[in-house]
């Protein structure tokens, strides 16, 4: 019997070993076009994770979720860049995701005392108030028009077209280096959650769902929960910015369109009209 | 149980490596094929001898368009790809230029700048200049990789951030020139004098700051104190600002804003008896507007002012091009982006004849005959290059009711 | 004090046409237990129905029409979209929150692709003209928001509390399984409420795109999100406190945008996002809702 297990084992494995060798040989037959959907869909795949821990796992309905994925945005692009304290870009993006952390924690007060559809729409309502400050604080932010991104760069390697590369032959602009970091980033948050809801804390999720006023009896330090919560959208907004020259605050809090999980927000800000 | 235990923790491990080693040799060997790697350059010679590069071939060469059909400035766009095509028709029908057929790839962006980001991802390997782009946030996210690139580009957005680019030629005043011209108007022939106030509602974001630039520099000019007021795009209710800018008694209205809100601005200062003049960007004003309520307000104060001609001009060239567009589009509106798109389209051939006759139609050769050229073709508006000292005579137009179709 | 008048006119006026889109949003909730984020498209498509037929059937024609298919869909959207997975189970609610987001792109793209950047008229007969209420001067089609809303939201009211369907309405948003068991035909209850909340929609929209604003266009619709707020604030499953929060939400706007150039401090344009400053506020303090009751959880 364990030699049949081991087998199905193998066999799953082996699936994985070959999605993981497709997902990596990508790089050098796409172009960036494609690229960059990828990547587009690796962010909404971290946030999605985030999301779906949050809303699924613990059952508390978030539409707020893109304010933290700007949190986590402009928080890099701040700390890395000037104005701002132009800390080494590595730096800058674990701080960042911290940051959205923190936010998490700063609003679990609210999520504590709102539940249900009301706690939603109190979510809904920091992407509005969220997306006001952003637009006003425009010497942190670059107001409507957004900043420029400080491409990332790990000890002398930097994630941008700004240094040639080339690899069996292909050239690797900043694209194809952002992919593995980007596989990367969905890895580690994927077996984050995983381990997540196999430990302790996700049976606390869990019990969240089913019953608030019991688990509320239970557990202590929910906002720690959230704030574990939350860092996955710090990293999608991450993720989002690393490939991003200059976006502006309507792309990077709520976008209007498809790359982020938090569509709900999306029939709220969609129609920022124009400016010719 | 023990030994087939040892049996199958052995052979776990042992069929594991083989696949990966054997996943990593397929890769190696594939990725050795992949076409990227043999990606070069279009660069090269032509068979008449002409330098090509991206966007040029023997036989074609294609130009690129990012615009909105499907979004907020959809009329827009359209009038815009429509006359461009004209123009493309025309010249491939006198031979095309440089022996070569002109052709034009359009991409919808939706005034989504992400989608616009991936249309330019798309096209930009295929093109060798974009004679349109609509919206100012897609030009700011974009214009990193223009310079980049060296994509010559004509956008459809008159933000003096644009100006200073190598690459980029805005064609026609900056939002900040035209509220100066206002300004002036103002002053010349509307009888307002030192020391009165006047309103200014604008847009967030880079046309309403850069209008608003303009309008303070005129108003510290002529002793005028500028009140501004600062709308969303979502906002098409103006009463409020009204209700504020009456209490503070001004003599007339700038706006920076979109035909939505320059029809409610009329309308409601009108009905509210503050019945001053109203002056305001092209893009603040489209034919649609004299079919609603407001109209007569709309006849009665709003002046548009604009380096362009209207589409009713009767300047000789203005009226050919009318013409043979109305026979081509029989059902389409002529508004303001049939001939800035035409003029467009127009100083872009001629850039293009001009670097064929220096033998090279790479990118960059195209920017530098760009520059060079002295005087753009008569027939529609002057160009701005950099920010100017002084202001320019201005050009004013009153709007009236019968505009044509 | 003309200003402040003036503001707090038209504060009542958008008060009262939130009203009526707040309530439909309250209705359905009542009745499913959904966050209705399609709202604004229905409220879009009313008003593009009554915009495209009123030069063939007059403006009351046009309107009757519009009311009628903008029930008829929202009907629809409940009985074929969200009830065809089976409502029973408590979470359901939360994922039919989120196929009305679906829904709400789906109907708004296909909109906005046919309005384009066009302004339409809805014929509507107050036009531009005004009235002077003592010093202050507004428009017929204000005073006529405020009188049709009020009509109409009685006549909801009195919908809930005379007829069967209200009295069905109330017993299934207290208790499901007793009502099922007492008779009462759950699916034809909440897809009726539905109808109705698509009807006050297509209401609202006519005044939405009446002067002073200069007509229907793509993002009307998006104003029915600034009745969230006002829902939420007053309860959401409570009309009353619909009511209620609507008429805050529309003081407070009209307030903050008319002062704005005092309230500098809080940034330009914090009007559009003070209804939903107020909304926290009020659910710190009283977490339901100011007329929500406090809900009884069995641990």
């Amino acid at each position: 019997m364990s030699e049949r297990l081991s087998r199905a084992r193998a066999i799953r494995l082996g699936w994985t070993f070959a999605a993981v060798a497709v997902l990596c040989a990508l790089p050098f037959y796409l172009d960036a076009f494609w690229l960059r959907i990828g990547l587009f869909s690796m962010a909404a795949a971290v946030g999605a994770v985030g999301l779906g821990l949050l809303s699924g796992t613990a059952g508390q309905l978030s539409l707020g979720h893109a304010f933290f994925l700007a949190v986590g945005a402009y928080g890099y692009v701040w700390l890395a860049g000037e104005p701002g304290p132009g800390l080494p870009t590595v730096v800058a993006a674990v701080l960042a995701v911290l940051l959205a952390g923190a936010a998490g924690g700063l609003f679990s007060p609210v999520a504590g005392r709102v539940r249900g559809i009301y706690l939603g729409v109190a979510t809904l309502a920091l992407v509005f108030l969220g997306h006001h400050v952003l637009l006003t604080a425009d010497s942190v932010t670059g107001g409507f028009n957004g900043r420029s991104v400080p491409p990332l760069e790990v000890g002398g390697f930097s994630f941008s077209a700004d240094s040639e590369l080339t690899l069996l032959g292909v050239p690797f602009g900043a694209e194809e280096r952002l992919w593995y970091l980007g596989l990367a980033l969905f890895a580690v948050t994927w077996f984050t959650a995983r381990g997540l809801l196999r430990g302790r804390p996700g049976r606390a999720l869990v019990a969240l769902r089913d019953s608030e006023t019991a688990a509320a009896r239970y557990l202590y330090g929910a906002s720690i929960v959230l704030i574990l919560l939350f860092a996955p959208d710090g990293l999608h907004g991450l993720v989002r910015r690393l490939r991003a020259r200059v976006r502006r605050p309507r792309t990077a809090p709520p976008p209007s369109n498809a790359t982020s999980p938090s569509q709900p927000t999306a029939p709220a800000v969609r129609a920022k009209e124009p400016t010719p | 149980m023990k030994p087939s235990h040892d049996h199958t923790y052995r052979a776990a491990p042992r069929s594991r490596t083989l696949l990966a080693a054997a996943l990593a040799a397929l890769l190696l060997a594939g990725t050795g094929c992949s076409s990227k790697a043999n990606s070069s350059d279009s660069a090269g010679d032509g068979a008449d001898g002409v330098k090509t590069g991206p966007g040029v071939t023997d036989k074609t060469i294609k130009l690129g368009a990012l615009t909105d059909l499907t979004g907020p400035y959809a009329t827009l766009g359209k009038s815009i790809v429509q006359a461009q095509q004209m123009w493309a028709d025309e010249v491939n029908a006198d031979g095309g230029i440089c022996d070569r057929r002109v052709e034009i790839v359009v991409k919808d962006h939706g005034y989504d700048v992400q989608k616009a980001v991936t249309a330019y991802a798309d096209i930009s390997a295929d093109v060798v200049a974009l004679p349109q782009v609509i919206g100012s946030p897609v030009m700011a996210a974009l214009l990193d990789d223009i310079d980049r690139d060296k994509v010559l580009t004509f956008p459809q957005a008159w933000a003096a951030s644009l100006l200073d680019r190598e690459s980029v030629q805005v064609l026609g005043t900056t939002y900040d020139i035209d509220m100066i011209a206002a300004v002036d108007f103002l002053t010349r022939t509307k009888g307002l004098k030192k020391g009165d106030k006047i309103g200014h509602v604008y847009f967030e974001g880079d046309y309403g700051a850069n209008a608003l630039e303009g309008s303070q520099w005129a108003g510290k000019k002529a002793g005028l104190k500028v009140v501004g007021q600062k709308i969303k795009a979502t906002d098409t209710d103006l009463s409020a600002q009204v209700s504020a800018l009456r209490k503070e008694g001004v003599k007339a209205i700038l706006i920076s804003a979109g035909p939505a809100q320059t029809a409610s601005l009329v309308g409601v200062a009108a009905s509210r008896g503050l019945k001053v003049p109203v002056v305001s960007s092209a893009p603040g004003y489209a034919p649609q507007l004299m079919k609603t309520p407001a109209a007569p307000a709309l006849a009665a104060m709003l002046t548009i002012v604009s380096a362009a001609p209207a589409a009713s001009s009767d300047l000789p060239g203005v009226r050919k091009m009318v013409a043979s567009y109305k026979k081509k589009y029989p059902d389409a509106l002529v508004d303001a982006g049939v001939l800035s798109g035409y003029n467009a389209a127009q100083i872009m051939g001629a850039d293009l004849k001009k670097a064929c006759e220096g033998g090279s139609l790479a990118r960059e050769d195209v920017v530098k005959a760009h520059r060079a050229q002295s005087t753009p073709p008569r027939r529609t508006s002057p160009t701005r290059r950099s920010r100017p000292a002084p202001p320019p005579t201005c050009t004013s137009r009153t709007r009236r009711r019968s505009v044509p179709r | 004090m003309t200003t402040f008048l003036d503001n707090v006119f038209n504060g009542l006026a958008l008060g009262a046409v939130y009203a009526l889109v707040a309530l439909g949003f309250v209705i359905i909730f009542k009745a499913s237990g959904v966050m209705n984020f399609a709202h604004g498209s229905l409220l879009l498509l009313g008003g593009y129905v009554a915009a495209v037929l009123h030069d063939d059937l007059g403006f009351a024609g046009a309107l009757a029409v519009a009311v009628l298919v903008t029930a008829a869909v929202a009907g629809a959207m409940d009985r074929f979209l969200l009830q065809a997975g089976g409502g029973a189970d408590p979470h359901a609610a939360h994922v039919q929150t989120i196929v009305t987001i679906g829904v709400d792109i789906v109907i708004l793209t296909d909109l906005s692709r046919r309005i384009g950047g066009d302004l339409l008229s809805l014929g509507d007969p107050w036009g531009d003209s005004v009235s002077g209420l003592g010093p202050v001067t507004v428009a017929d089609s204000r005073i006529a928001a405020i009188v049709v809303s009020t009509v109409v939201i009685a006549g909801v009211f009195a919908l809930f509390r005379y007829t069967n369907w209200g009295l069905s309405l109330r017993a299934s948003a207290e208790d499901v399984e007793a009502a099922a068991l007492m008779g009462v035909r759950l699916v034809r209850v909440r897809t009726l409420a539905w109808c109705l909340a698509g009807a006050l929609a297509a209401l609202a929209a006519v005044f939405l795109a009446a002067f002073p604003a200069p007509g229907l266009e793509r993002t009307t619709g998006q104003i029915a999100l600034k009745a969230f707020p006002a829902a939420i604030l007053g309860g959401m499953a409570s009309p009353p406190g619909a009511l209620a929060g609507s008429l805050l939400i529309g003081l407070t706007e009209a307030l903050v945008a008319g002062y704005q150039s005092d309230l500098h401090v809080l940034g330009e344009g914090f009007g559009d996002v003070a209804p939903y400053a107020v909304m926290v506020l009020v659910l710190l303090i009283r977490p339901t809702g100011l007329f929500g009751g406090k809900a009884a959880v069995r641990v």
